[in-house]
């Protein structure tokens, strides 16, 4: 697959990829970024100069004269032209070498080629300009600027040489070893270096661009060409397969080959399920020419591999797009966070005035993310972008269990309620945003933003009420309650002032009692929320309070086991209502107990 | 139990658990009825001790299970009642000071309570008392419609009875005759208009305008208050009102040293007059400078509200000031030099 020439390029490789290998969601975005050159050079010539043409500006053909096993005692071809003048035009060339080039071996030679007619110019005493041909009459030569091979110590990057016509005009130009023409670097980054660009080029054996880590192997940086370049081994033998492996699927490289002189150059782009894009590259089939080609993959690729033609020497020049990323972020300035994660409170308290507070305000169920489109760096306006909250699950086996609920759903009844968030989100003209809402339970969640084929951004978040502590079984409390769903180690959580009053009560309980110990049921759940005690109800049902470590429910149902008796009964009501300022009332059957708040202690009226 | 259970089951009309028994009852806590009786207000010295027993009506439907006095001090003992197993007593309740006694077995109706008692410095006056029964009110919390609708209770202006007896009111910053009058006339007013003294136009007058600053007559209240306590079998006034006055008349009579009330006076030699219009008689020091005696002597009350002072004389060892002293060797109140008269 060759350059086709502009900007289309890209486009039409993705097009044509989706439709070949059947990616799902293949990018296809107009807008993607792509930073390899649109006007690439091909053998032949493309780029038109007219009074100063450029033929090298930097030392790497000279070097490449240093002889290699596919181009020994072949002249290294510089550049064509054809210049059409009239009588009194003149075509020179003018070089600026400092003086580099005097270490160069005897043999070393420029060499100009008029129509075929050549001159040799020995590289170490090259003077500052070259007459090349002084057109007599209107006509069009053709005028080739070569390098006969010799020892040559790299000279500096400096080198550069430059056909100037005058009079005349250029009607066709190759000057393949002109890289100012090729890669418009400018948005190009390298290594740790990128920051949020997604857009890097390989530069070593590993590295990384973004978030994705890549590794080259093997691995050389050569002397021959430029710092952005590689091949296989050291030295210009013949080279070996180049593998280039990607830590997750980036959406583009864009290949180019150096000296590439016999049939059989390839790359091969995989990804997951293998294999699923090719190229070939051309060849000069004239040893010493270098014909540059590139190749260009879009798709989701996990790896790169570069097979250079038997006993051909090449080097590569490989620049990566990453996939767009969905960036979602939020004000962390009013938001409150646990360990770096945001935590909201879980929605619908039975009483609002119970709410724990941050920063002096309620404390939100609610929260709002901004979210956009990065493309190297640039956001894509007027994307939709999907969005879902996960629903966190395990049935108390994963992350949800440290929240207290080891539990599904029941068999038929509702799933595990999860936040809101609306289904889609634009991203307008640039950044969109949109509100999460919280359930009532407690709960670690993730919101899922998805676009086309751009990697998958997720949020975490969590619900749930902070600073809860749990309140041990000890010699003066008795856990009451236990169930599989709800372990009684998890239903016994409360703030620290209601922790401090339940000790008080059950110590002072035990020393009036005998050393009874305060049978003690429910309480709140470690994140607080929802607790959806009902074994026959989960996720539905259960306590309407019990959801900020407030209240506390003490066994009083007649036989059974540690239940408070008459006596009892009025001992802890008039503790903890006169001496704890706490409030008292009573539950129904059939599981009649008692439902203590810690009301009054927050100022708080007391209701029932 | 078996009352307490039925009570849980249907106390609320708002929850509609049982509306025959809701239709019924008033809100629980306060299904009962109890007479606080107060049995004794005494002082000693400025500490002031009163006694109750509370009668749980026969026909109440809790058991009476609370009893507390709000107070503007904290009490100085509140006595256990026996046996202090089933007996809970406290001076800070919800953060209120006064008298707390919890029956943890409770008080069933037609019962009585044995006596409860306190003490706190200051004089006998009218405070705001609750009782209430051992139910409390039921609530679904897993409903949360009833959770929602749940009304807003206090346990004290909406769940118990609010009486008022007797209590122990501060002392007047300045524990004068006539502060003290003052409070007399207060607590007889309060009296009067609870309705502890019937008879109003008679013996509410009576008493009032006795107790009233602008004619101090301690001796002739006391009478009245006495006669009052007679007549008609003692229908006329109740013990609460009875004790309360009694006690805080008492004090006047007995307790009270307004020094202001008493003057000192030179006679002639070595003889001096001590002048009081207080109805107690307080035992005073003298000394004379610049010997270092010091002597006791009792200034005796005045008995009569009409003569209004009574003298008593001494005579100093030596010649000199004299200075007297109620609470020696505090600053003395009263300070005379010898005249150097002959008699």
């Amino acid at each position: 697959m060759r350059w086709s020439n502009g900007a289309g390029s890209a486009l039409l490789c993705g097009v044509v990829l989706c439709a070949v290998v059947g990616v799902v969601g293949c990018w296809t975005d107009p807008d993607l970024v792509n930073n390899r050159p649109v006007t690439a050079p091909t053998p032949g010539g493309n780029i038109l100069c007219s009074a100063d043409c450029v033929i090298i500006d930097n030392a790497t053909p000279l070097a490449a004269t240093g002889g290699a096993k596919d181009s020994v005692s072949a002249l290294l071809r510089l550049a064509e032209f054809q210049v059409s003048g009239h009588a009194g035009d003149q075509i020179a060339l003018a070089i600026n070498a400092n003086g580099e080039l005097s270490g160069a071996d005897a043999s070393a030679a420029l060499v100009i080629d008029v129509d075929g007619t050549s001159e040799e110019y020995p590289l170490k005493t090259l003077p500052a300009s070259i007459d090349v041909f002084s057109f007599a009459t209107a006509q069009s030569v053709g005028v080739k600027y070569s390098v006969r091979r010799g020892t040559l110590r790299r000279p500096a990057a400096d080198v550069r040489l430059i056909q100037q016509v005058t009079g005349g005009s250029v009607t066709h130009a190759s000057t393949p070893w002109h890289r100012a023409a090729l890669a418009t670097r400018a948005r190009l980054c390298s290594g740790g270096s990128c920051g949020d660009s997604s857009v890097c080029e390989i530069t070593a054996a590993t590295g990384t661009c973004g978030s994705v880590d890549w590794a080259v192997t093997p691995f050389y940086t050569p002397s021959t060409w430029s710092a952005e370049e590689f091949q296989s081994d050291s030295g210009t033998s013949a080279s070996r397969l180049i593998a280039i492996t990607f830590s997750k699927p980036i959406q583009a490289a864009n290949i180019l080959i150096e000296d590439p002189t016999f049939v059989g150059n390839t790359a091969t782009a995989y990804d997951s399920s293998g294999a699923f894009a090719f190229s070939d590259f051309a060849y000069s089939d004239s040893a010493g020419v270098n014909h540059p080609d590139s190749a260009s993959f879009s798709g989701s690729i996990n790896m790169l591999v570069l097979n250079p033609a038997h006993s051909d020497y090449v080097a590569y020049d490989v620049v990566i797009t990453l996939k767009p990323r969905i960036v979602i972020s939020f004000d962390t300035a009013s938001t409150p966070m646990n360990n770096g994660i945001p935590l909201l409170l879980p929605k619908e308290f039975a009483r609002a005035d119970i709410k724990p507070t941050y920063s002096g305000a309620a404390w939100p169920d609610s929260m709002q993310f901004r979210i956009r489109i990065d493309s190297a760096g640039h956001p894509l306006s007027n994307r939709t972008i999907g969005l879902v909250v996960i629903p966190v699950d395990s049935g108390g086996s994963g992350s949800d269990g440290s929240y207290g609920h080891h539990h599904f759903g029941v068999s038929g009844g509702p799933a595990k309620p999860r936040g809101t968030v609306p289904a889609t989100v634009s991203t307008g003209d640039s950044i969109g945003t949109f509100t999460y809402r919280s359930s009532q339970y407690s709960a670690p969640e993730t919101i899922r933003a998805t676009y086309l084929s751009a990697d998958t951004a997720l949020a975490r978040l969590a619900v749930g009420v902070d600073g809860l502590h749990r309140v041990d079984s000890s010699s003066t409390i008795l856990w009451i309650g236990p169930t599989i769903a709800h372990p009684t180690a998890d239903s016994h959580y409360a703030t620290d002032s209601m922790e401090t009053m339940l000790s008080t009560l059950a110590s002072s309980f035990a020393a009036a009692h005998h050393g009874k110990p305060l049978p003690l049921n429910d309480m709140s759940l470690p994140w607080g929320g929802r607790f959806d005690y009902d074994t026959a109800k989960l996720w539905s049902g259960g306590h309407v309070e019990h959801r900020a470590g407030r209240s506390a429910d003490i066994r009083t149902k007649a036989g059974a086991p540690g239940a408070l008796t008459y006596m009892e009964k009025n001992w802890v009501f008039d503790f903890w209502n006169d001496s704890l300022h706490g409030c008292v009332h009573p539950e129904p059957a059939p599981q009649e107990h008692w439902h203590l708040q810690q009301s009054k202690e927050l100022g708080i009226t007391c209701k029932l | 139990m078996q009352t307490l259970t039925r009570l849980f089951a249907g106390i609320i009309a708002l929850l509609s658990f049982d509306t025959q028994w809701a239709e019924a009852q008033s809100l629980p806590g306060t299904n009962l009825t109890a007479t606080a009786r107060v049995r004794v207000v005494t002082m000693s010295q400025d500490t002031t001790i009163v006694s109750y027993s509370l009668l749980s009506d026969v026909g109440s439907l809790e058991r009476l299970v609370s009893f507390k006095i709000k107070l503007t001090m904290t009490p100085t003992m509140i006595v256990v009642p026996s046996p202090d197993s089933v007996w809970v007593i406290r001076k800070l309740f919800s953060g209120i000071t006064g008298a707390s006694w919890v029956a943890l077995a409770g008080i069933g109706a037609g019962d009585s309570t044995p006596t409860l008692t306190l003490k706190a410095i200051g004089l006998p006056g009218i405070a705001t008392a609750w009782y209430h029964g051992d139910s409390l009110p039921v609530v679904d919390e897993d409903d949360s419609v009833a959770v929602a609708n749940a009304p807003s209770l206090d346990p004290y202006a909406d769940l118990s009875k609010i009486i008022q007896t007797v209590g122990v009111d501060t002392f007047p910053t300045s524990r004068t005759m006539l502060n003290i009058y003052n409070h007399l006339w207060v607590v007889t007013t309060g009296a009067c208009n609870l309705g502890w003294i019937t008879a109003a136009s008679s013996w509410c007058n009576f008493l009032k305008g006795y107790s009233h600053a602008s004619s101090i007559s301690v001796l002739g209240y006391s009478a009245i208050l006495d006669s009052a306590r007679t007549y008609g079998g003692g229908s006329v006034i109740n013990d609460a009102a009875y004790f309360m006055l009694r006690a805080n008349t008492d004090y006047m009579l007995h307790t009270l040293v307004d020094t202001s009330w008493i003057t000192l006076t030179y006679v002639c030699g070595n003889k001096f007059r001590i002048r009081s219009s207080l109805y107690a008689s307080p035992h005073l020091v003298y000394d004379v400078t610049p010997s270092s005696d010091t002597t006791g002597v009792t200034a005796a009350g005045s008995t009569s509200d009409s003569i209004g002072y009574t003298d008593t004389f001494f005579t100093a060892s030596t010649s000199g000031t004299v200075h007297l002293y109620y609470n020696y060797p505090s600053s003395p109140f009263a300070t005379v030099a010898n005249g150097a008269i002959s008699c």
